[in-house]
């Protein structure tokens, strides 16, 4: 270590542990950036909305809310297995943190499935008008993001096996913020495509 | 306190392979803007050579050099390359190189993310060139892809859409990347109020990029989901909408000027106070500015749009009119900051003076059109052309050039010829004057900007031959530039840690600097650490004699 980065890492330990890391900083920021890109579709969808004289237009039937109701219950409560996992961690209990991360997983691979079997009863197809446009367009994008926080789960299972988790909490962490996202994004698409709409 | 030079000891010669794969494979800012900006000046000949056609063709009226639909890829494919691959990113290559060193950090916060933004930079670039080797040809419907045009485009808009998706995820994670360096690994000292104008300008632009680049990014998915999945985002007659479009569009689009803009405001302000002998004059005043200027510039985008009847034209008159008032503070902080001084006319500082001049024009350009009544008559004209050359050469390119030879000894440990400088810079001045003032006459006189030709009466002919011959001096003195590039590189390394007596930390370490940049960091008691040093070096040698 040269002197400089001896100096560096004191004004680092100064910081102490309570600032937040780079890792989480940087996710928050980039949760940011998601946050506008859905709202240039849920921008889309209002004046859409504000313009049309019937909404849905061109008398599409709305999807069914059955199984997207049992789907958003998953997804919150995916988020509550990960509270738990953040609240363990914190502890310190690093053996329980992993079991309610795998809740947690598995919380967000059976929103997937359910986002994916919610597809089967949709009686509109993609080239039905703009409703339909945004509906498949947002879904499909939630889709993906589905599968980026699964795929980011995986990787925090890696590093706990490593047994990375008793050093530092920050993937974790920005793990979290990441999903936490997808659960207010996942709330905000039932409330509009399918609460809203039916309205 | 020593400012000793510590100069890295020469290692033995590496295989040229291995240093090869060295650049190839590195995680270190330093290498890392050095190819940012061997890339973008890379793109810089591309779009130039474009340009340099461009003007060809309009040399003399009906000219068939090139077809319309050819002209139109050139105008698109130029502004594109342009905007996207080559002020953006040579911004972000000094801010890669310099922001670390400024705030006396190591490296940036993510060094790996930082090697994929660059990456994928090069491979979006050659994405959207690659449109000229397609069926049907590059995109053709202008950089800002309007609609419909855009949605009729064949393979070479799709090759479009996606280079530009490549950029984006290459701009967002630099964006992200410089926000948490700037916030977290500033060097004890360095408090917020202390930190170098650049990095103030850096940090801007990379909120800039976070807050409106998604807005374009949907865009794009709509643009790419209407094109192929059969959506109708942006088709009227399905209950989508132009104004879909172009909401999404200039939510980007006029924060994305600021984006191109910012960082060469942060070298300025740099530049002018050091080449003054004087600090810069009210600091705070011009982070004050740039904040506004952030905040204001989501407020603006249906300047763009007066034309079509969709936004409330008074609104964003209003807007963008209180826009030019933080533009203006930090005009007038430069001029103050040089008031009084001892002015040097080193290159950087004389295109540092000309981009002050010329970026005023182009800012007196913007006001006139937020006026809607004036916009109607010049809206999609040669005025436009004018306006946007002005901020963005006369702006950002003079800036550039003026950060290149300050920062060159720093990269490099080689001072750049001053006598081809000089020459560099009165061509190019004249040159950009003789190429874009008259197409503020042309655009007064009705001449529409994208046609590939004009009839011979319509009395034009006279001011674009005059704007070509201005075009082909500008490509004369980027060769000169070259020239000096080529022959600097060859000389030995002999420029001195501290070339110019600077202000900030960068002057602090070698040229270049080792690989983890300083091997003392001088303490920070002000926003000008090294002058501080030079000052109490200076005060205990007269204490000594
Ligand atoms: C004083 C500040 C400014 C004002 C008031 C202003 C105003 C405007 C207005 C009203 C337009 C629309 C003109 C039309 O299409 O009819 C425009 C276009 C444009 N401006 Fe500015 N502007 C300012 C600064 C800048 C800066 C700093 C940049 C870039 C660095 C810039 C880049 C552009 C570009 C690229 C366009 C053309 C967009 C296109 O291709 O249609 N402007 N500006
Ligand atoms: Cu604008």
């Amino acid at each position: 270590m040269s002197a400089v980065e001896r100096v560096m890492q004191a004004a680092e330990d100064q910081r102490g542990t309570r600032a937040i890391s780079s890792s989480v900083m940087g996710m928050a920021i980039f949760v940011a950036s998601e946050a506008i890109f859905f709202a240039a579709f849920f921008g889309v969808y209002a004046s859409s909305f504000a313009s049309e004289s019937v909404w849905p237009p061109k008398q599409i039937p709305l999807p069914g809310l059955v199984i997207p109701t049992a789907d958003v219950i998953v997804l919150v409560l995916s988020g509550l297995f990960l509270t738990g996992a953040l609240a363990t961690l914190r502890r310190g209990a690093e053996r329980t943190t992993v079991l309610w991360l795998a809740a947690a997983t598995a919380g967000a691979l059976g929103f997937l499935a359910l986002l994916l079997a919610g597809y089967a009863g949709v009686g509109f197809g993609i080239k039905d008008g703009i409703y339909a446009s945004l509906f498949y367009v947002v879904t499909g994008l939630e889709v993906a993001h589905a599968v980026g926080g699964v795929v980011l789960f995986g990787t925090v299972f890696v590093r706990a096996a490593n047994g990375e988790l008793a050093l530092r909490h920050d993937p974790v962490q920005a793990a979290a913020l990441y999903w936490y996202f997808v659960i207010a994004l996942g709330i905000v698409v039932f409330l509009i495509f399918y609460l809203g709409a039916t309205l | 306190m020593a400012t000793t030079e510590v100069r890295v000891p020469a290692a033995a010669p590496r295989p040229r392979a291995q240093r090869i794969l060295d650049w190839l494979t590195t995680t270190d800012h330093k290498k890392i803007g050095i190819m940012y900006l061997v890339n973008s000046f890379t793109f810089f000949a591309f779009g130039g050579a474009m340009a340099m056609l461009m003007r060809t063709q309009l040399l003399q009226p009906n000219d068939h050099l090139f077809t319309p639909a050819e002209y139109n890829q050139l105008f698109t494919m130029h502004g594109t390359i342009m905007i996207f691959m080559v002020i953006f990113p040579l911004l972000a290559g000094f801010g890669n190189y310099f922001v670390p060193l400024q705030i006396g950090a190591l490296d940036m916060a993510f060094p790996r993310v930082n090697a994929l933004s660059f990456w994928l930079l090069p491979a979006g670039g050659l994405v959207l060139l690659a449109g000229f080797a397609v069926k049907g040809g590059a995109a053709a419907a202008g950089w800002t892809n309007y609609v419909p045009l855009a949605l009729q485009g064949e393979a070479g808009e799709d090759l479009w859409l996606l280079g530009l998706l490549i950029v984006g995820v290459s701009s967002l994670l630099g964006a992200i990347n410089f926000i948490v360096t700037i916030l977290r690994l500033r060097a004890p000292g360095m408090s917020v109020r202390r930190m170098p104008i650049f990095c103030w300008a850096t940090l801007g632009t990379s909120l800039l990029v976070v807050l409106a680049l998604p807005s374009f990014t949907a865009n794009i998915v709509m643009m790419l989901a209407d094109r192929h999945l059969g959506t109708t985002f942006f088709d009227p007659a399905q209950g989508g909408s132009v104004a879909n479009y172009l909401n999404t569009f200039w939510f980007f689009g006029h924060p994305e000027v600021y984006i191109l803009i910012m960082a060469a405001w942060g070298i300025i302000s740099e530049i002018v106070p050091v080449f003054s002998g004087r600090p810069l004059f009210g600091y705070n005043g011009v982070v004050l500015a740039l904040m506004l200027v952030i905040a204001l510039s989501f407020s603006v985008w249906g300047h763009h749009m007066f034309t079509t009847g969709l936004v409330d034209n008074s609104f964003f008159t209003v807007t963008t009119e209180l826009i030019s008032v933080p533009t203006g503070v930090l005009f007038f902080n430069w001029l103050a900051t040089m008031w009084g001084g001892k002015i040097r006319f080193e290159p950087p500082m004389l295109f540092a003076l000309g981009f002050i001049a010329m970026f005023v024009i182009g800012g007196i350009d913007g006001v006139w059109m937020a006026s809607p009544a004036m916009d109607y008559a010049i809206h999609d004209t040669y005025f436009v052309v004018s306006h946007i050359h002005y901020v963005l050469f006369g702006g950002t390119v003079f800036a550039v050039m003026a950060a290149m030879y300050y920062w060159f000894p720093k990269m490099t440990g080689r001072m750049l010829d001053r006598k081809l400088a000089y020459v560099h810079f009165w061509l190019m001045l004249i040159g950009f004057n003789v190429a874009f003032f008259p197409m503020h006459y042309l655009g007064l006189d009705g001449m529409p900007r994208r046609i590939a030709e004009y009839p011979a009466n319509a009395g034009w002919t006279m001011l674009n031959i005059l704007s070509s011959s201005g075009a082909y001096l500008i490509a004369v003195s980027m060769l000169v530039a070259l020239a000096n590039l080529v022959i600097t590189l060859r000389r030995p390394r002999t420029a001195p840690a501290d070339p110019w007596e600077g202000y900030t930390l960068e002057w602090a370490t070698s040229s270049p600097p080792p690989p983890h940049n300083f091997d003392v960091l001088p303490p920070v008691h002000s926003e000008r650490p090294v002058y501080d040093l030079r000052r109490a070096a200076v005060t205990e040698e007269v204490a000594g004699a």
